[in-house]
This record gives C-alpha cells, sequence and structure tokens, in this order.
C-alpha cells in the first residue's frame, strides 16, 4: 500500500506506506482521514529535502523504535547516517526542521548530533566562522560570562 | 536561506543537549541569541570538580536570582560533586536553590569534608559560647562535655571574656546561640531566597549536640553528624531517581545506610561504593524494600557473605531490577551460591550482570560437593541463560558445567526455548583456572549473539592437544557479529613453539567476523594466510606481545581502509624480506589509510628481527615517511645515547594537564606527532628528537606512512605516534 506526499513545491511522491509511517504526523494524518487517495500536502517541505527525508525513512525502515531516552541520547551516528548529513549546512539545517515538522525522532536526533559535533571542542571564534554568525557580545560581556561560568569548564 | 540562528528555540536546546558544558559555555559566548537560548542548558548537569568551581556555581546562581523568575538551579537534574571542600552552609544553598535534582552523586571526599567542617563549626560554636574553654582551645572534647554537662554558661557573643552568668540551664545556651547566628548571617546565604524556600536546617541544636556528646563516645560523634546531613539531604530530594553514595574512607562503618535508602523510595538507579562491609542477601532484599522501582543496582564493598543456599527457601522473586553489579574485593570463593540466589531472586528481566572479584583472587576452590554447585548453577542457567544480554565474571573462576548448563538451559529442546541474547560478555583471570576447552565451551554458548567480547585468561593451563586450539579458532569464527574481540590468552596458544603454525589468520577471522571493528590480541602470533577481505570496517587494531612481520604490517593492512588506530607494543616484528645480513637495508612499514582520517599509531617497545639473527646491532634512527601524490617527506628519529629524564611539562602534558595548542597549518592537513616517554628504560633509554627532514608537500588523496628501519637488527621504542590529518 502506498501514500502520496505533496511537497510545498507541489512535487507528488508516492511512498510505501509504511517508509511515510515512520513520521509520527503523517502516521496520526492517515489515521484521521482512512484511506484516501488524495495526496497529503506538506507544506513546510520543499521537493529537495522530501526526497532526503524519504530516502533515510527508507533506509531506516526496519529500524526497532526505543523510547528509551538515554539510549537515544548515548548511540553514536552509525556510518550510513554520517554519509546522508554530509551535506551543505542550509540543507542539514532543513533536514532537522522537517523532521521536527514531520514529528520523525530519530531523523532529528542524528541532525541535533550532527550539529552538535561540529561545535564539539570549537572554539567561539570557529563556531561562528563555522555557522557564519556575527558576534554581537562586547569582549566584556564575552569574558563575563566566561568568569561567572568557570565553574562548568573541565579543568 | 536556513542557518542554526533561524532553528526554532528547543531544537538549538536539543542540539546543545549532546554537548558538554564546557562546549555549552562556549556556545554561550558566541552571540546574544545563542546565550540567551542555551544559557539555562548550562545548569542540566552540573558537575562540580573542586570546591573553587562550587562557588562559582553558587554566586552564580546567586547573581541570576534577581533577573531570573525562577532560579537557574531549578532547572539542575544531575548534580555531581567531586573533592569539594564544602561546609554545610554551602550544602544548605544548593538545596535550596537546586529543588528539582533527580540525579545526585557526591564523593567520599566531599562527606569528609563536609563532616570535619560541620565538627569544627560544632567545636568552635561550643568555644564560643563557653569562655573557658575559649581559652584552652586545645582541650579535647570529652573535656569539654564534662565542663558543659554540669554547668552550661551562655555568654553573650559581646562578653567572651566576662564572667560567665550562673548556669541557667541547657535550653537558654541553645536560644543564647541562635541569636548570635542571627545577628552574623553568613553572607553566602541569600537573604531574599531564604524567605522564598524554606530553608533546611542542617545542623544539631546545641541541645542536640550536647546530649550526643555526652551520651555516645566521641567517634560515633562523626557519625551521627553524617547521618544528619545525609538524612536531611535525602528528605529534601525525596523524588530523586538517581543516587550514587561514596562510603569510602570509613564512611560506610559511621551510617545506618537503611533508614536512609527508605527516604529515598523512587530510586531507579543506586549505585553504593564501599557501602558494604559484608554484605548479605539480607542487605539486598532490604535495598529492594526500601526501593521498589530499582532498575540497576552496583554495589561495592569489601566482602560477600557466604551464603548457605539450604537456609533460603522462601526468596521474593523481583521482576523489575535489570541490571546488577557486584564489586567486591573478597568473598567470591563460594560465588555459585550468590549465583543460585540471582537464579531464585531475579526474573528474566535481569539483563546485566557483573560478579566482580576486585582483589584478583578468585582461584577456584571447590571445597563444596559437586552437586551443590551444579543446583546453584543450574538454577542460575535455567533463569538466566537465554535472557541476559550483557555477563561478566571479572577474577573470577569458572568452570565448564557452568557453561554446560548455559548452553544447555538456552537449547530450544530445554523446557523454556530460547536462545541466547547474550550481546556483551567480559571473563578475566589471572589464574590457572581450567585450560582450552573451558574458552571452547564458552565461545559455544556465545557464539549465537555475542558482539562485544573480552576473554583474558593469560594463565591457562596447558593447551593440550592441538585440535583444541583449533576448536577455539573455530568457535571464534562461528560468532559471526563481533564487532569487538579482546583476546589476552597464554602464548603458546596461537602461537606453537615450533613456529609451524600460523597462529591466528587476521584474514580469516576478518572474513568470518565480518562486523568487527576492533581487535586487540595479547600474546600469540598475527599473520596472513591470503589478503584481508578489501574494505572491512576494521578501525582499531591494538596488539601487545604479538609476533608479526614485516610483510603483515607493510602490505598486509593496506586493504584496511577504515583503520584509525594502530597500537603495537611490545611486539617483535621479524623481517621477511630476503636480505643478507650484512648488508644494512631498510625494512620499511607502511600504513595506508584514505584522506582526510587521523591515524594513530602507538609504538612501544618494539623489537625487530632480522629473520634467523636475534642478535643484531641495535637500530640507530627510524624515519618515518610519508607519502603524498608529489613530493614525500619525512620525519627521522634518532636516538642520542642520552638518558632524558621526564620533565615536568612531558608529565603533565601526558597526564592530560596541558593542552597541546592545536597546530594552525593553512595547508589542508598536517602531521603532528607526540613523544611520549613513559618509562626510561635503563638500556635503551634515549631522546626521540623528531627532526623534519624533507619536503613540504600538500596532503592530497590517499598517501601512506611508512616506518623505514635503516639498521636492520634489534630496536627498542618506547614512544608515541599521533598522526592527525585533518582538513
Amino acid at each position: 500500500m502506498s501514500v502520496r506526499l505533496l511537497s510545498s513545491d507541489s512535487e507528488d511522491f508516492t511512498v510505501a506506506k509504511e517508509v511515510a509511517e515512520r513520521s509520527m504526523l503523517i502516521k496520526n494524518m492517515l489515521e484521521d482521514v482512512g484511506d484516501n487517495d488524495n495526496p497529503i500536502p506538506l507544506p513546510n517541505v520543499t521537493a529537495k529535502i522530501l526526497r532526503k527525508v524519504i530516502e533515510w525513512c527508507e533506509h531506516h525502515l526496519g529500524d526497532p523504535v526505543t523510547n528509551d531516552e538515554n539510549e537515544r541520547r548515548n548511540t553514536e551516528i552509525d556510518e550510513w547516517d554520517q554519509k546522508f548529513m554530509e551535506v551543505d549546512q542550509e540543507t542539514l539545517f532543513d533536514i532537522i526542521l522537517a523532521a521536527n515538522y514531520l514529528d520523525i525522532k530519530p531523523l532529528l536526533d542524528v541532525g541535533c548530533k550532527t550539529v552538535a559535533n561540529m561545535i564539539k571542542g570549537k572554539t567561539a571564534e570557529e563556531i561562528r566562522k563555522i555557522f557564519n554568525i556575527v558576534n554581537d557580545l562586547t569582549p566584556e560581556e564575552e569574558a563575563q560570562i566566561r568568569k561567572e561560568n568557570e565553574w562548568a569548564e573541565d579543568r | 536561506m536556513t542557518t542554526l540562528l533561524a532553528l526554532p528555540l528547543e531544537i538549538l536546546q536539543q542540539i546543545v543537549s549532546h554537548l558538554t558544558s564546557d562546549d555549552i559555555l562556549t556556545c554561550c559566548c558566541v552571540c546574544k541569541t545563542i546565550h540567551h537560548a542555551v544559557y539555562p542548558n548550562l545548569f542540566h548537569h552540573v558537575f562540580i570538580r573542586n570546591g573553587r568551581a562550587l562557588t562559582k556555581f553558587l554566586h552564580s546562581l546567586n547573581t541570576n536570582m534577581d533577573d531570573a523568575e525562577h532560579s537557574l538551579g531549578c532547572a539542575t537534574r544531575d548534580l555531581r560533586l567531586r573533592f569539594c571542600r564544602m561546609n554545610v552552609q554551602q550544602l544548605q544553598d544548593l538545596t535550596t536553590h537546586c529543588p528539582r535534582l533527580t540525579s545526585l552523586d557526591i564523593d567520599h571526599f566531599t562527606w569528609s569534608q563536609l563532616i570535619n567542617k560541620e565538627y569544627e563549626h560544632q567545636r568552635s560554636r561550643l568555644t564560643f559560647t563557653n569562655p573557658e574553654f575559649a581559652l584552652n582551645p586545645d582541650m579535647e572534647l570529652g573535656q569539654l562535655i564534662t565542663h558543659l554537662a554540669p554547668s552550661n554558661h551562655p555568654t553573650p557573643p559581646t562578653v567572651v571574656a566576662g564572667h560567665p552568668k550562673p548556669a541557667s540551664g541547657r535550653d537558654h545556651a541553645d536560644v543564647a546561640f541562635d541569636n548570635s547566628t542571627a545577628a552574623h548571617p553568613d553572607p553566602a546565604s541569600p537573604s531574599a531566597s531564604s524567605s522564598r524556600h524554606p530553608t533546611i536546617d542542617y545542623r544539631l541544636s546545641l541541645n542536640a549536640m550536647v546530649a550526643t556528646l555526652t551520651t555516645t563516645p566521641l567517634s560515633e560523634l562523626r557519625s551521627h553528624l553524617f547521618s544528619r546531613l545525609l538524612k536531611t539531604t535525602f528528605q529534601h530530594y525525596h523524588h530523586l531517581t538517581a543516587l550514587h553514595l561514596d562510603l569510602d574512607d570509613g564512611l560506610s562503618r559511621s551510617v545506618d545506610i537503611y533508614h536512609i535508602l527508605d527516604l529515598v523510595p523512587h530510586l531507579l538507579h543506586l549505585k553504593l561504593n564501599h557501602a558494604f562491609h559484608i554484605l548479605t542477601i539480607t542487605d539486598i532484599e532490604y535495598v529492594h524494600n526500601a526501593c521498589r522501582h530499582l532498575k540497576h543496582l552496583e554495589l561495592t564493598g569489601f566482602c560477600l557473605n557466604r551464603l548457605q543456599i539450604g537456609q533460603h527457601h522462601s526468596i521474593a522473586k523481583n521482576h523489575v531490577l535489570e541490571s546488577l553489579v557486584l564489586r567486591f574485593s573478597s568473598g567470591w570463593s563460594y560465588y555459585w551460591h550468590w549465583l543460585w540466589y540471582i537464579g531464585r531472586k531475579y526474573a528474566s528481566q535481569l539483563k546485566v550482570l557483573e560478579c566482580n572479584c576486585t582483589a584478583s583472587m578468585g582461584l577456584y576452590r571447590a571445597l563444596d560437593g559437586t552437586a551443590i554447585i551444579q543446583n546453584c548453577y543450574s538454577v542460575f542457567a535455567q533463569q538466566h541463560a537465554a535472557s541476559l544480554q550483557q555477563f561478566s565474571l571479572v577474577n573470577l573462576s569458572t568452570s565448564q558445567d557452568l557453561w554446560h548448563q548455559m548452553i544447555q538451559s538456552s537449547q530450544p529442546t530445554s523446557p523454556s526455548p530460547a536462545a541466547t541474547n547474550i550481546t556483551k560478555a567480559k571473563f578475566t583471570n589471572q589464574h590457572p583456572i581450567g585450560d582450552l576447552h573451558l574458552i571452547r565451551s564458552i565461545l559455544t554458548y556465545l557464539k549465537p549473539s555475542i558482539q562485544d567480547l573480552v576473554i583474558s585468561l593469560p594463565n591457562l593451563n596447558d593447551a593440550g592437544p592441538f585440535g583444541c586450539v583449533l576448536d577455539v579458532m573455530n568457535g571464534l569464527h562461528q560468532c559471526t557479529y563481533l564487532t569487538r574481540l579482546t583476546l589476552k590468552l597464554p602464548p603458546y596458544v596461537f602461537a606453537p613453539p615450533d613456529h609451524s603454525g600460523v597462529g591466528v589468520a587476521l584474514d580469516t577471522l576478518l572474513r568470518h567476523g565480518a562486523h568487527l571493528k576492533w581487535l586487540a590480541m595479547e600474546h600469540g602470533t598475527l599473520s596472513l594466510v591470503d589478503a584481508v577481505p578489501p574494505n572491512h570496517p576494521l578501525t582499531g587494531l591494538e596488539l601487545h606481545h604479538v609476533n608479526l612481520s614485516t610483510s603483515f604490517l607493510c602490505s598486509g593492512l593496506m586493504p584496511l581502509n577504515h583503520l584509525k588506530h594502530i597500537t603495537l607494543a611490545k611486539c617483535v616484528i621479524h623481517c621477511t624480506y630476503g636480505i643478507p645480513n650484512d648488508v644494512c637495508l631498510p625494512v620499511s612499514m607502511a600504513w595506508h589509510f584514505p584522506p582526510h582520517r587521523s591515524l594513530h599509531v602507538d609504538l612501544n617497545y618494539l623489537r625487530f628481527y632480522q629473520c634467523g639473527n636475534l642478535n643484531g646491532d641495535r637500530l640507530n634512527d627510524i624515519t618515518l615517511y610519508e607519502l603524498s601524490t608529489d613530493r614525500a617527506r619525512s620525519w627521522m628519529i634518532s636516538h642520542d645515547r642520552r638518558v632524558v629524564p621526564l620533565t615536568e611539562s612531558m608529565g603533565r602534558r601526558s597526564a592530560g594537564e596541558l593542552r597541546r595548542r592545536p597546530t594552525t597549518d593553512s595547508r589542508r592537513g598536517y602531521i603532528e606527532y607526540d613523544f611520549v616517554e613513559t618509562e626510561v628504560d635503563n638500556a635503551l633509554a634515549d631522546e626521540v628528537i623528531a627532526t623534519r627532514t624533507t619536503g613540504q608537500s600538500v596532503l592530497e588523496q590517499q598517501y601512506c606512512i611508512k616506518l623505514v628501519v635503516h639498521a636492520m637488527s634489534k630496536l627498542t621504542i618506547n614512544q608515541h605516534i599521533v598522526v592527525h590529518h585533518r582538513r
């Protein structure tokens, strides 16, 4: 059984129902609507991103669903996902937003972990450079934040 | 254009939830938006590493009290205190500011400091109220009691040296004291917070103090103080779900653990360090009664009590506990009784079991009759053989009987049909506790599901017939889901004395273990029969005391393009090229790895031998060659004949206290290496000098690191080479 999905730029995708149901949003919609041949409109997701998301869902179709918060947090990103997330930043953030909107928790986790890995061990200046962020803190403010929270530094 | 800052707040917070507080703090310094969004996350998981950090933490909670509706401490769920010189006032502040903790972990150093400071405080308090005592601060508390007990002299704080008024009873003294604290509030405690939150009184009243002093021996004073500290803390945090209590340093003797656990009934995780001098099953029953939802229990201590299985007929089944860790230094000689108890007590929800003899004893002394041992094993195996997922027996003896029972109970033909679920297992013992048949049985039991296996039995009895070695190898080959394998077996197992066999054939092992990512081996010979399978996921290879050949290192490892860590320690490397003894041709080793990955190479005390010649001269230098697409560059490591003492900075760096500043290299890759001398070997202790000899090259595509040994013979080096390569 298959489901039709309509991206924000009106591209029509036909995917297997199990694949689409990785998204809690779509799963709930299907439950509400019942069997229906009309495409499900996804106004927040472009075709480009939806294609990526479907690719992910197809690959992770058989994955066991864990509700254990700790287990989800502590597992490392597997190799396939690492490759999958090797995209430009805009696409990465769009995938995260789509995963959030479509309510696909494991994909959201992978996205967040990927961004976290980009931050890990970097200096503030490096982070600004990576994410193209303008520093609007004065050196004094920055020093103050550091000083007030010295306890959090691991040394 | 979607950017990081365009993400919704909750996603930003989810991202930083994967970061350590050090990284979160850095994020806070990036810009105002991120600071605003993630600053509270800094307070979710708090790890205080020393007293200074604690003061700073309390200070930052205090300063943020005014501008936030709720204290940031309300966000704190997880608090860990290590090595804090802490006083009761600070503990009180912590409980006031962080009311919603679910996980608490305080080490014994901090507890001891708390008790000592409180002890000193109480002492000075008494001194303060009693001027006679003030004149003689060295007076023992015992004497103090005799001074206090008959006539208690309350004195206003201003007239310390004045003549004391006539005795008017202890109650009066208490009032006088309370007045004096009210007049001098601790500057660390915010006056605003004390009105908003109920203050928790940790301190013994003077009455109680004097009563304690007069009725109990002095040695118990600390215990009273500690008890009170613990109880008050737990009364406040009665909703804790995770608790780690470290009662080392004799603290366990001064507290009745049972009356404290009652106060935190919602615990899911409980870790009690050094809490039990002798652990009995009554203790365990008590813990379960106090905390009925407990899922993870970890107990460490001195001794396991010997059980008498006949005496415990009715044991209430526990259907909640999922993981049990017992780490005790003695009392394991009859541990099968405990296996019996674990079989009776816990139902099949128990997934993790670790029995750890921390004193590396556990010699097998079967004084019990075989029937009793068999009975114990079978009760345990019938309950847990099929359902356990992680099983460790550290420094314990295991007999084949246990494994036969486990195999039988996990067979589909047994009454409860099931296969094994074990994914992680660890069996270690320094003593000769059996022979290869034991390993064969263990592997037979584990093979359907094992992923992470550690077998460290370096003193097994004689290998027996060679066929048994093959059985063990076959057993290993059948463990097809292995991802990590650590093998420490006696040298003769995988290195036949006549050098006729191949030892462990890496290619065969990898071909069977298609998922193997980490292989650690001690003793034996590692060789290749054929080429290693291409594109194998192996990332780490750790070899100690292993015989290798240069061809194995040079070309054998080439196809392993996922390899990231290579450790060779005390390995013997034989040259397999046919070079005449008198010609000093370089022996070369090359590691080949894909671009933009880092390779860690650790070389420690290697020995190089030419074929058939074990008495050659010492090597003069080694050259590391890095080959890239255009030009080669190389580094030479020469050995001066000087003994270099470990400098302070080297020591600190290797202890992780000094950080190496990241090399700012504008080129696409760089190679940095670090020589850390951990020990000075008398004969061969040499200064290791790294000099870059040739070439500046752009690192592109695939390249390899070559270790070229110029003079053929023996080399002992003790060094650590880290080769980083990153974009």
